[in-house]
């Protein structure tokens, strides 16, 4: 099963898209939100790592650090809180 | 046309501006333990506000205030002795924070420098009255928000020494091959450790010859710059500030490292003064940013959410019932990205000057005493009207909250309706729709 990060400031608004984004899924996948200061302590199994837009211009730092693959949501889908069409991008982005 | 030109240049700066702020190694730090620091603030909010009983006199009849009254008064120290250990001893908790995390960005075994930051801050910070046999006595004063500043010293100058004199070997002696690497590795640890402690002791003999401590001196000394800090015109600054940063879809976690010292401290002032029924003498602190400034999250979303939930607008009503919820609890994202508010030039001005509006309103109210000033503080999470009741525990906060609302969602609605009507032009369109839309 693959594994999905998401990170935001606090994991506060992450972890509801998280949610969202495993229901899309249909369980398929597995989707974690933290906290930017934490993820480092939870990088293993990790697929890819998702970065909420209010903190893309940490996304390079992150990479940097983690030797993942690290990709910024849209801001719209973001907003919208738009599970399915993130699945979409996952899906596009790594395979199902 | 005119904007975009206007906010691609700004974003151009802004956005690596808040890269390298939010990567900075110190500021990083203390963002992170403010972060961390949450359980001990709201557990020592607790007995400040239990203490906080309204006043009783022979004419009260309310049994539940004269029983919290009597209460208050019976366990008044072990009240006042659980919050000067957790709120009230904010800097120690900071001071340890900040150096775990430094070393942690440094891959450095944090122990060492965390008991040495932790030695060094008590060394500094508490004053020594009577020290003997039995009956010592230390008081513990300025370990409260006053000492956050030299929290910072401290743990920032152990860490950053410490990290140098390993990177440069500093004491690491070369022993015989029969010696066990371990002894070898003790060396190299005893030396730096060494000079630190020598750098707390000679620093605490200059201070006592002085008659004074550390942290007294810097207290005092840059006193006048701790009151320019609590100050209406900085309140809007900084306002002004982290919402400009959210208009271009920033995060203020790159303004926490220096916001974060500044409200916290305030606030763990006003709680020492309030345990002490001195009367509070701080205004911008933690609580009054997260339940009277924003409220609903940033860009005091909360009344457009409402707004938006009816709206004809089929994106704008998705909107305000995905986001209402969260902005309840203070997360403004879906509504900032959904909306989009974010480089939305139609609502540049209301997002920007809402929440600075609630936050000079506010200020006054508190200043002249309308409204009771701030001691404690929960989660940002907390819903404005239950958090501001309890961090004033004074009814008239929720008032002024529910009136915030109120005048947020009137500033909001002109804006509001010019917007809707655009985008309910585009949805009738239904090819122009999904591509106008965000623009």
């Amino acid at each position: 099963m693959k594994n999905i990060m998401l990170i935001c400031n606090a994991g506060m608004s992450t972890g509801i898209l998280a949610k969202k984004i495993q229901a899309a899924s249909n369980d398929t996948i597995k989707v974690h939100a933290y906290a930017e200061a934490e993820y480092e302590d939870y990088l293993d199994g990790v697929d890819l790592i998702l970065v909420s837009p209010q903190i893309r211009f940490l996304a390079d730092d992150i990479a940097a650090k983690s030797h993942k693959t690290v990709k910024t949501i849209a801001p719209q889908k973001y907003g919208m809180m738009d599970g399915k069409g993130i699945y979409q991008d996952i899906v596009n982005e790594i395979g199902g | 046309m005119h904007f975009d030109a206007i906010t691609t240049y700004m974003e151009r700066h802004i956005t690596p501006l808040a890269a390298k702020l939010s990567k900075q190694r110190h500021l990083r730090a203390i963002r992170d333990t403010f972060m961390s620091i949450l359980p001990i603030t709201l557990f020592g909010s607790i007995p400040v506000i239990l203490a906080a009983a309204p006043p009783v006199d022979k004419h009260t009849t309310n049994g539940f205030l004269l029983a919290w009254a009597g209460f208050a008064k019976t366990n008044a120290m072990t009240l006042t002795w659980i919050s000067a250990v957790t709120l009230n001893a904010m800097s120690l908790a900071i001071c340890i924070g900040v150096a775990y995390y430094l070393c942690k960005h440094y891959n450095e075994n944090p122990l060492h420098p965390m008991l040495f930051s932790t030695i060094g801050f008590l060394m500094l910070v508490l004053d020594p009255q009577k020290l003997g046999w039995e009956g010592n006595i230390v008081d513990i004063s300025y370990w409260d928000g006053r000492g956050i500043i030299i929290a910072l010293l401290i743990s920032i100058l152990t860490v950053e020494s410490y990290h140098w004199m390993r990177q440069h070997n500093i004491g690491r002696i070369s022993m015989p091959d029969s010696v066990p690497a371990s002894l070898s590795e003790t060396f190299a640890m005893l030396v730096p450790s060494m000079v630190i402690l020598t750098g707390y002791t000679l620093l605490f003999i200059i201070f006592h010859a002085m008659n004074t401590t550390m942290v007294a001196f810097i207290y005092t000394v840059l006193a006048p710059s701790f009151k320019a800090a609590d100050s209406l015109p900085i309140a809007i600054l900084l306002i002004v500030l982290v919402h400009v940063f959210w208009f271009f879809g920033l995060h203020d976690a790159a303004l926490a490292g220096i916001l974060g010292p500044i409200r916290d401290g305030n606030l763990s002032i006003n709680a020492a003064e309030k345990m002490a029924g001195q009367p509070l003498s701080r205004i911008f602190t933690t609580p009054y940013w997260t339940y009277f400034v924003i409220i609903g999250g940033s860009g005091s979303v909360l009344a457009l959410a409402f707004l938006m939930m009816r709206s004809r607008s089929k994106q704008l009503s998705t909107v305000g019932k995905v986001g209402l919820i969260p902005s309840f609890f203070g997360i403004s994202e879906p509504l900032i990205f959904g909306t989009p508010l974010m480089l939305n030039p139609v609502f540049f001005f209301p997002f920007i000057f809402t929440s600075t509006f609630n936050g000079i309103v506010t200020y006054l109210c508190m200043q002249f005493g309308i409204v009771g000033k701030t001691f404690a503080v929960f989660s940002w999470q907390m819903p404005a009207p239950i958090g501001s009741f309890l961090s004033t525990m004074d009814w008239r906060a929720v008032v002024l909250v529910l009136i915030l609302i109120v005048l947020d969602g009137i500033m909001y609605y002109p804006f509001f309706k010019v917007y809707e009507r655009n985008l309910v032009k585009l949805e009738t369109i239904p090819d122009d729709g999904t591509n106008k839309e965000t623009k």
